[in-house]
């Protein structure tokens, strides 16, 4: 999805507030140039929403969201009626305005997705698939998103970033793992004395089935 | 710890496995992690017949395999209560609530624990039991994350720069310091402020708790009793339980909770990596008590070291046994 002339964000950003703005104050029609193309927006009198700042938004957000990891690449296929849902609901964008609007769905995902490989390369590599974690954070964000929630992609892709930060700037995990203050040494090891539980018996071996027949 | 996935089949995978002790296994891992067949040459098939620490080196076989399943393939195959993905995320989310969100959640949590330590009413009545018995004090946590929230959360991010942060970082070719560090720098140069971000995505990640429920050790089999709570909870298993012994610890206050409860946490997810025989992720090397089961295990037995023990000398975290794909979760990004 990431095209390799990817544009930079804080671009969109812009865009999306002087378009919001011009939205309101002007009577002509919006033009915001969009992936190099002027995009002429007009609108309706029945639906004077159209280019409200909250309209901006969404399309920036799926902009951004497309982006971000196209990175989901099957995800994003998967989902994607789930997301034009999300971001296109009765007073929102439908596929068309977001076609109009310049979004090209076939260039956003072509292009250089090397980026992505290197974040999950960068999170594997970290070795510190925790509280550091955006390994593990992506990895159980994802996978909760896969156990039936639908989830954007691009979304846990940053929220496990924002975690992490956050994480780490607020001290929190080192708090957390560095010494547990409150924790009474000598009333553990009491517990821990009365604790009798043994290694777990193991199932037993030798049966065969498909999977382990090779 | 080495394994490679040899096959797949209609409903799930030939896992070859080899274990700490040098035994090759073959096991079967069907796509809901159960085991459908297991052949090994090292120890008894019949399990009467093994010895302590043939039993474990079967039980991290298994561990291992279902673990590098759901890591390489992306199935939900890894035990409830034991994904050490989930619990850390669980664990994230509960260092970054919202006080008054936190209070909502393990408020009466607190309570339990202060009960226990004889400086409460209790939420739920602990009945006689026997002294040498030690109930503990237990909540499941739920992880979920709705639609509509992530759509705010992405909002969110974008209002604060967040994302674009994240990425650029994500997109810097410089392979310097590691990319958390990366991040870090750039949210830090920047000056973004997270912490209200992490909030709402905390917020949005804990979809629930169950009840406080007080459970203890009968033989080698567990009771229990639950406060009764009047909401719904998920219909299907939760991601983390705390485990904790309310005399075990000395509150002054919630957030004091908060800091031991997130320490737990990742206590257990240390477990759950030490109990598959490779060693844990680099934050979670610490000491002190995870889940309750292991505490058994490790002070019972030399076959494993005193990881509960926050004044243990550990000398081993299993570095030795983990292979290079340990924390790979390529199945995870790449799989439905």
């Amino acid at each position: 999805m990431v095209t390799s002339r990817s544009v930079p964000i804080p671009q969109l950003e812009q865009e999306a507030d002087q378009a919001a703005q011009q939205a309101l104050s002007s009577d002509e029609p919006l033009v915001v140039n969009r992936m190099g193309t002027d995009v002429h927006i007009q609108r309706s009198a029945s639906d004077d929403g159209l280019a409200s700042p909250s309209r901006i938004r969404k399309i920036v957000s799926e902009e951004i969201e497309k982006r971000v990891p196209e990175a989901v690449d099957k995800r994003l296929e998967q989902r994607s009626e789930n997301l034009e849902e999300m971001f296109s609901g009765s007073d929102e964008l439908d596929e068309a305005t977001l076609e109009e609007f310049g979004v090209d769905i076939d260039e956003l995902e072509g292009g250089d997705t090397s980026w992505f490989e290197r974040l999950r390369d960068g999170a594997t590599n970290e070795r510190t698939a925790v509280t550091a974690g955006v390994g593990a954070t992506l990895a159980a964000l994802t996978t909760v998103a896969s156990a039936g929630v639908p989830l954007a992609a691009g979304a846990a892709v940053a929220a496990s970033g924002s975690f992490a930060s956050s994480m780490l700037g607020k001290g929190a995990a080192d708090a957390a793992l560095g010494e547990d203050g409150n924790l009474t040494q000598a009333e553990l090891a009491t517990i821990v004395e009365t604790v009798k539980r043994e290694l777990q018996e193991s199932d037993g071996t030798g049966e065969l089935s498909e999977e382990v027949d090779y | 710890m080495d394994a490679e996935i040899k096959k797949e089949t209609n409903n799930g995978f030939g896992v070859t496995v080899f274990d700490n002790n040098g035994v090759k296994h073959k096991v079967g891992v069907l796509y809901n992690g159960e085991i459908s067949g297991h052949l090994q040459s090292g120890y008894p098939d019949d399990p009467s017949k093994r010895s302590q620490e043939e039993h474990e080196w079967v039980n991290q076989t298994r561990r291992f395999a279902k673990f590098y399943v759901y890591r390489q393939q992306g199935y939900e195959t890894v035990d409830p209560l034991s994904n050490p993905d989930r619990i850390a995320t669980a664990a994230m989310a509960i260092a970054n609530l919202p006080p008054d969100t936190f209070e909502a959640h393990f408020g009466e949590f607190y309570q339990q624990l202060r009960h226990d330590a004889g400086e409460a009413a209790p939420v739920v009545e602990v009945p006689d039991l026997p002294p040498t018995t030690v109930p503990r004090v237990e909540q499941d946590i739920y992880l979920g994350l709705e639609e509509t929230d992530t759509a705010a959360i992405l909002e969110r991010l974008i209002d604060d720069g967040t994302l674009e942060a994240v990425v650029n970082a994500a997109m810097e070719e410089s392979e310097d310091g590691g990319l958390v560090n990366r991040i870090r720098q750039t949210v830090a140069d920047q000056e973004i402020d997270m912490t209200d971000t992490a909030a709402a995505v905390s917020e949005g990640v804990i979809e629930a708790v169950g009840p406080v429920t007080i459970r203890w050790a009968n033989g080698a089999d567990d009771e229990e009793v639950a406060q009764s709570v009047a909401r719904t909870l998920p219909d299907r298993d939760p991601q983390a339980r705390p485990q904790m012994f309310g005399r075990a610890y000395q509150f002054d206050d919630l957030e004091d909770l908060r800091q031991s409860l997130v320490r737990h946490l990742c206590c257990q997810v240390r477990d759950c990596y030490i109990t598959m025989g490779i060693a844990p992720p680099e934050d979670v090397r610490i000491q002190g008590p995870g889940f309750y089961d292991h505490l058994g295990w490790y002070s019972n037995h030399d076959f494993y070291q005193n990881y509960h023990d926050p004044e243990a000398s550990i000398t081993d975290w299993q570095e030795q046994h983990t292979p290079d794909d340990a924390y790979d979760f390529s199945g995870l990004v790449e799989s439905a």
